[in-house]
């Protein structure tokens, strides 16, 4: 499957980008070698993962991180490293 | 091509020749004349020979390039009399304005003239300026003597176009005194 | 008694005068010699309250051009000028400017490149920067900076153009010589340029955000260069367009290509700015003679009027091609591309090269005289034809 990109007369001017956070159609997720795995019952919700995070991916529910958006997550492995509790592992992709 | 008159004043830093031109053409526009006003840029310092050039017709002027041969030579500071080589540089039946203390006798000794005939006048700019302004910038008084000899411009444009140019920098009282100048050298100059 | 039409101004305050009366909304701009007194006369006019303009002070030329691609991307018109070194240290930003699209218009008092440092009129500067993108609109006279001024900004704001463009005039040969301009009234000109157009948005557009500049990597960078390409080949249409408005409204006609007693001409001296006014009066004096000359002057430089050119040339029997820059180690640039726009047709004219008035060296009318001379040998005998000179040099 052969993605079809626009020509140069289809395209915004200049390079702009008309159309705002547009990075969420962009799919990182299949950039991982290893990917974090979330442990609840570790977890002490300091948010630490959070804000250490550069894609914007860990999912926060009802104020507890309940998991990983594993679309955008590239599988840095930031949030493990900062977690007190060790409560994020990273695991191997399995593919 | 149209009859352009050209003049050349030959200055130092500081003594206004660029003003004077600049004054000069303003004048010559507020007739309905064609002009430019341009200096042969140096390095810009205060004392340093300068020349400073206008063209001035009856027609637009495309000519973008040095004046070689003008009409009229001003000499604002005497001390580059014997610098200029007037023969070369001045059309024959030429006219020259001279800053000068001394009369045109005097300085016709000092000049490098040639076989050509040339119409020299003296004006004493500096003591004029001295007069009414209290230093050294004899480029109105010269405007003045000009405005005399060729009729080109007349004395009330020039008065305008001071007092636009200077009334926001230094005020009715300075303007007067440029004016007494001004005037006195029309009366004063001499050939 | 004075009819009041023209002031007595120089190139510079020219500039500085349409500047004030277009009063755009940004103005950034650093000063270096010889277009310092088109960015002290405009600060004057801020300071006094005369325009609206938010007047950015930078410490280079670098940022002034950066900040101007900043406004012109949020929105504003924006304005500034530069000279020689200074239009040499926007370089990359001069690139990003024309990528992005932004209709910034800025003058250049064309000055030589040192060195050995020089601070004269010549063109290594805007010739330098011909491939940045930019368009290039060029100046023979201070009636024709005020113009051009007035001009560029319908031409940059086009919608099928939006890029910037530069309005060269020669450094001191007219940005320092006062002469007759007769400009527009304050209302005039605030019609004709009239509001941004709805296509000119920016970032400023609240409710609906977009990103300018982003990264463009080899799956999008080359289309956005296509763009570019088109873009500029639709700018020779639109000038021609805001020419002929501009002659209806205020009867001044300009072309692209001026010609001068080139109908019935035999030969022809090409070049642009300052010197072409000197080449007319040289004109007129051998047509006095009975020679028949005549002079042919582009005012716009990019986009390159390859075809208005070649077709106005193919006629003659022999061209002279005055620059006033090199292109060290090729053609001069002028040369060049009048060369190669020529090639299309098999018969072509005797054509000659002449790099003049560098460092503004005077090109006195003597020395246009030889160009002349050589072009009547030139035109029987093609003595001289495709050689290259220096013209007046010791």
């Amino acid at each position: 499957m052969k993605e079809q990109k626009k020509s140069w007369n289809e395209l915004p001017i200049g390079g702009s980008i008309l159309e705002a956070g547009n990075s969420k159609n962009y799919f990182t997720g299949t950039w991982r070698t290893f990917k974090p795995v979330h442990n609840a019952k570790l977890c002490i919700n300091c948010y630490f993962c959070w804000m250490h995070c550069p894609d914007d991916s860990i999912v926060i529910e009802n104020g507890k991180v309940t998991g990983m958006d594993l679309d955008h997550c590239k599988g840095c492995g930031v949030c493990a490293e900062v977690c007190p509790k060790k409560a994020i592992t990273m695991e191997k992709e399995e593919k | 091509m149209s009859k352009v008159f050209e003049i050349t004043w030959y200055g130092r830093g500081g003594l206004g020749a660029k003003t004077g031109a600049i004054l000069l053409a303003d004048a010559a526009i507020a007739a309905d004349k064609y002009v430019q006003a341009f200096p042969e840029y140096g390095p810009e310092r205060q004392g340093a020979p300068l020349k400073v050039y206008n063209r001035i017709s009856d027609d637009p002027i495309r000519l973008h390039t040095a004046v070689t041969e003008p009409n009229f030579i001003i000499v604002i500071d005497p001390s580059l009399l014997e610098n200029i080589n007037f023969e070369d540089e001045l059309k024959e039946d030429g006219m020259i304005l001279v800053n000068t203390d001394k009369n045109v006798d005097e300085i016709k000794k000092r000049m490098k003239t040639g076989k050509k005939n040339f119409k020299i006048y003296a004006l004493d700019a500096t003591a004029i300026s001295m007069k009414h302004l209290g230093k050294n910038i004899p480029n109105i008084a010269i405007l003045g003597g000009f405005a005399k000899i060729t009729g080109l411009i007349r004395l009330d444009e020039i008065k305008k176009h001071l007092h636009a140019k200077l009334i926001t920098k230094y005020g009715e009282d300075i303007i007067k005194k440029n004016v007494l100048a001004l005037e006195s050298a029309y009366e004063e100059v001499k050939q | 008694m004075s009819s009041g039409r023209f002031i007595a101004v120089d190139g510079a305050d020219t500039a500085a005068f349409a500047m004030k009366q277009i009063d755009p909304d940004v103005v950034a701009a650093y000063p270096i010699t010889p277009q310092t007194e088109i960015v002290m006369k405009f600060s004057e006019y801020v300071a006094n309250g005369e325009v609206k303009t938010r007047y950015v002070t930078v410490e280079s030329e670098h940022s002034a051009m950066s900040a101007c691609v900043a406004a012109a991307a949020a929105g504003a018109r924006a304005m500034t000028a530069t000279a020689a070194n200074g239009l040499a240290l926007m370089w990359e930003i001069l690139y990003i400017a024309a990528s992005y699209r932004l209709p910034i218009i800025m003058g250049v008092a064309n000055r030589a490149l040192s060195g050995p440092i020089n601070i004269h009129g010549d063109h290594s500067d805007a010739m330098g920067a011909r491939d940045s993108g930019w368009v290039q609109l060029y100046s023979e006279n201070n009636q024709e900076v005020y113009d051009n001024y007035i001009m560029a900004l319908k031409i940059a704001e086009h919608k099928d153009v939006m890029l910037p463009v530069m309005v060269n005039q020669d450094g001191f040969i007219t940005s320092h010589s006062v002469e007759n301009v007769e400009p527009l009234t304050d209302e005039q000109v605030r019609d004709y340029i009239g509001k941004k157009p709805a296509h000119f948005k920016g970032l400023l557009t609240y409710g609906k955000p977009v990103t300018i500049g982003p990264l463009d990597l080899q799956d999008y960078y080359f289309e956005h260069k296509m763009q570019q390409h088109t873009a500029m080949q639709k700018v020779l249409p639109v000038i021609k367009e805001v020419q002929e408005d501009y002659f209806k409204k205020f009867n001044r006609k300009y072309e692209i290509i001026e010609k001068y007693k080139a109908d019935d001409a035999e030969m022809v001296i090409v070049g642009m700015n300052s010197v072409m006014g000197t080449v007319k009066d040289l004109v007129d004096e051998l047509r006095e003679k009975g020679v028949k000359i005549g002079a042919i002057k582009p005012r716009v430089f990019r986009p390159f009027p390859k075809n208005e050119i070649a077709d106005i040339l193919k006629n003659f029997k022999a061209v002279a091609i005055l620059d006033r820059a090199d292109s060290f180690g090729s053609f001069a640039p002028l040369y060049a591309e009048t060369l190669a726009a020529m090639y299309k047709f098999e018969k072509r004219p005797y054509i000659r090269s002449y790099i003049h008035g560098l460092g503004g060296r005077d090109t006195t009318m003597e020395l246009l005289g030889t160009v002349a001379n050589d072009l009547i040998k030139m035109k029987d005998s093609g003595e001289g034809h495709l050689s290259e000179a220096y013209l007046g040099v010791r």
